[in-house]
């Protein structure tokens, strides 16, 4: 069963950098966002962190114009009011409520236009929630894991897609993504993977561990 | 949603504006003018008598290319070092401003890191020797096994320069790449944030280490002067040749060096290149550095080092069989004790990876192998309380 919690209602998805960089880790960023069909856009500061491409170590703003080019994201700039949001999150007097630029412009332009974030950073998501607790902020398993992504891709190709973005993107697994990322992955190429903590893998290794009992 | 420029400390900014401007190299009238906004009006915002408008806010970031965040952050750590950097002799004031800007600020971030998770460094400086009358080699000579004796070192190579200067003596140090080749280094002391070394992380380990020693020998002789190591600048004041004697002495002891030399000339009946390669290995220092060494010491003759090169003289064959110093093999994305502060900053929620990636000028990729060093969820156990096994 997908674990993905992208719905009908998300229909404009805001990425930051942390996705966007996973994205292109999986080297399929333009099949994945032209399967989920949705309105994915980027604010100019998120975009301009993109500096690198994961997959081919290139420079990034390649990468990101060439799904621009496609039609396949949108780069936007804040409003006034988004303005005011963002200045807020970064300036925030609490270490704890602040965010970097990139991802302060993400949850503004999000919450300025009423749409779904796409982060894949921990406090990022933590805030997003905070100020939009009626929207799931998402993150970039929610795509991959999605339905229409899996049927159109096919088993091999995600695997392969999820397993470059854990090596080259050293993309996190959140826990509710895990049991899928280890069925559709498979473990022994897991363990390849020096990002992912063996302590969320170990339950899976121990149950497919051979017993060794005796006949 | 409040407008923070409304609460914020108009005088506080007024300065980071200030700085800001300063760094992009702008002066009052030509901000002013791309602005439209008239220099009595820029100075009152500058003193902190007038406040911004957020869209006057927004202009102003974008022309200084200083993200709002920089700006705004409370307890953000500020050095203006420009004007510092920029002062120091040499034709390359470009490349070096750029080097101290970036000591400036990574040692502000580290700071930061620092009184976000209450663990303040522990200074533990050489005392200061400033340069007397005399000769200046042989007092940077004094200093550098001083130094080696109040760190208990003995005449050992030391081959982990980062480890002993801010686990032992507290000194900030960090490994960046530089645009210009030619910058090895450069030092910073500063009353707020202490004293700061950045290495050029684009040099060979061996190179960033001699310059570690460098920027020591400058600490201890000229503390309070910023100082930039450029290696195409031959050694213009005193400082800067006790700075290059004490490396000398401090990395290649003159003692042990003509110990091992002789060992090896013994045993062979000769010194020849391969030898030169092991002995400089055996320093962790390169080929050249150990071959001048041994020239200063008259254990080679002068200008034997020029002679080898103008042959075409490469270590690289012997270094290929040797797999490498153990130094090549470590190429840091994080200095030991600015990744401590991040991934604790970070398990605590304190930060972001954005955050993390901006402060410290890291690509984010590098962020997250900082953060997954240690394999994530683990990092919340406290070995003291594990069950046995």
């Amino acid at each position: 069963m997908s674990p993905s919690r992208l719905a009908d209602r998300d229909r404009v998805l805001v990425l930051d950098a942390s996705t966007t960089l996973n994205l292109l880790g999986t080297g399929c960023a333009a099949p994945v966002l032209r399967l989920i069909g949705r309105d994915v856009v980027m604010a100019d500061m998120a975009a301009e962190e993109v500096r690198r491409d994961p997959l081919t170590g290139a420079p990034g703003q390649p990468a990101v114009a060439a799904l621009e080019a496609a039609g396949l994201l949108r780069r936007v700039s804040l409003s006034n009011a988004g303005y005011t949001t963002y200045l807020a999150l970064v300036g925030a007097t609490e270490p704890m409520d602040s965010l970097d630029d990139g991802e302060a412009v993400t949850v503004a332009h999000a919450l300025d236009i009423n749409a779904t974030v796409l982060v894949d950073e921990r406090k990022a998501t933590r805030i997003a929630r905070a100020l939009m607790p009626s929207r799931l902020a998402l993150c970039t398993l929610d795509l991959l894991s999605c339905p229409a992504v899996t049927a159109g891709l096919g088993d091999a190709r995600v695997a392969d897609m999820v397993s470059s973005a854990l090596m080259c993107a050293r993309m996190r697994v959140p826990e509710p993504f895990r049991s899928w990322v280890i069925e559709t992955v498979g473990l022994e190429r897991l363990r390849k993977c020096t990002s992912i903590s063996r302590s969320w893998l170990a339950p899976a290794e121990a149950i497919s561990k051979p017993t060794g009992l005796a006949r | 949603m409040l407008n923070l420029l409304d609460v914020v400390d108009p005088q506080a900014l007024g300065s980071r504006l200030r700085a800001a401007r300063g760094k992009a190299g702008l002066t009052q009238e030509e901000a002013g003018a791309v602005l439209g906004l008239a220099r009595t009006t820029l100075v009152a915002i500058e003193k902190g008598q007038r406040r911004l408008r957020p869209e006057e806010f927004r202009d102003i970031a974008e022309l200084y290319r200083v993200p709002a965040s920089t700006l705004l952050r409370p307890g953000a750590v500020h050095l203006d070092v420009t004007p510092r950097f920029r002062a120091l002799p040499g034709a390359k004031s470009e490349a070096q401003a750029e080097a101290g800007i970036l000591l400036g600020d990574l040692a502000a971030a580290e700071v930061e890191l620092e009184r976000l998770v209450g663990r303040p460094l522990r200074a533990n400086y050489p005392p200061e020797r400033p340069i007397g009358p005399g000769d200046v080699t042989e007092q940077a000579r004094d200093a550098a096994q001083e130094l080696r004796h109040r760190l208990g070192l003995g005449l050992s190579p030391v081959s982990d320069a980062v480890g002993l200067l801010e686990l032992e003596l507290g000194i900030r140090v960090f490994v960046r790449p530089l645009s210009s080749g030619a910058i090895s280094g450069a030092f910073l002391f500063d009353d707020e944030v202490g004293a700061c070394i950045l290495l050029n992380r684009n040099h060979p380990p061996e190179r960033r280490l001699q310059t570690a020693w460098h920027e020591v020998g400058h600490m201890v002789s000229a503390r309070h002067e910023p100082d930039v190591v450029d290696l195409e600048q031959a050694a213009q004041t005193k400082e800067e040749r006790f700075a290059r004697a004490f490396a000398s002495e401090f990395s290649m002891p003159a003692s042990l060096v003509r110990s091992r030399f002789q060992d090896m000339r013994r045993e062979a009946g000769r010194f020849s290149p391969s030898y030169l390669v092991l002995l400089a290995r055996y320093f962790h220092a390169s080929e050249e550095a150990m071959c001048r060494r041994l020239e200063e010491l008259q254990l080679l003759p002068g200008g034997t080092w020029d002679s080898l090169r103008d042959r075409g003289f490469s270590g690289q064959h012997v270094r290929s069989v040797l797999g490498g110093s153990d130094a090549e093999k470590r190429d840091a994305v994080a200095t030991p004790r600015l990744w401590l502060l991040a991934t604790e900053a970070y398990r605590r929620g304190q930060v972001s990876e954005g955050q993390l990636a901006r402060r410290l000028r890291m690509d984010r990729i590098e962020v997250r192998a900082m953060l997954d060093a240690l394999g994530g969820e683990a990092e919340e156990d406290d070995l003291e309380s594990l069950a046995p096994g």
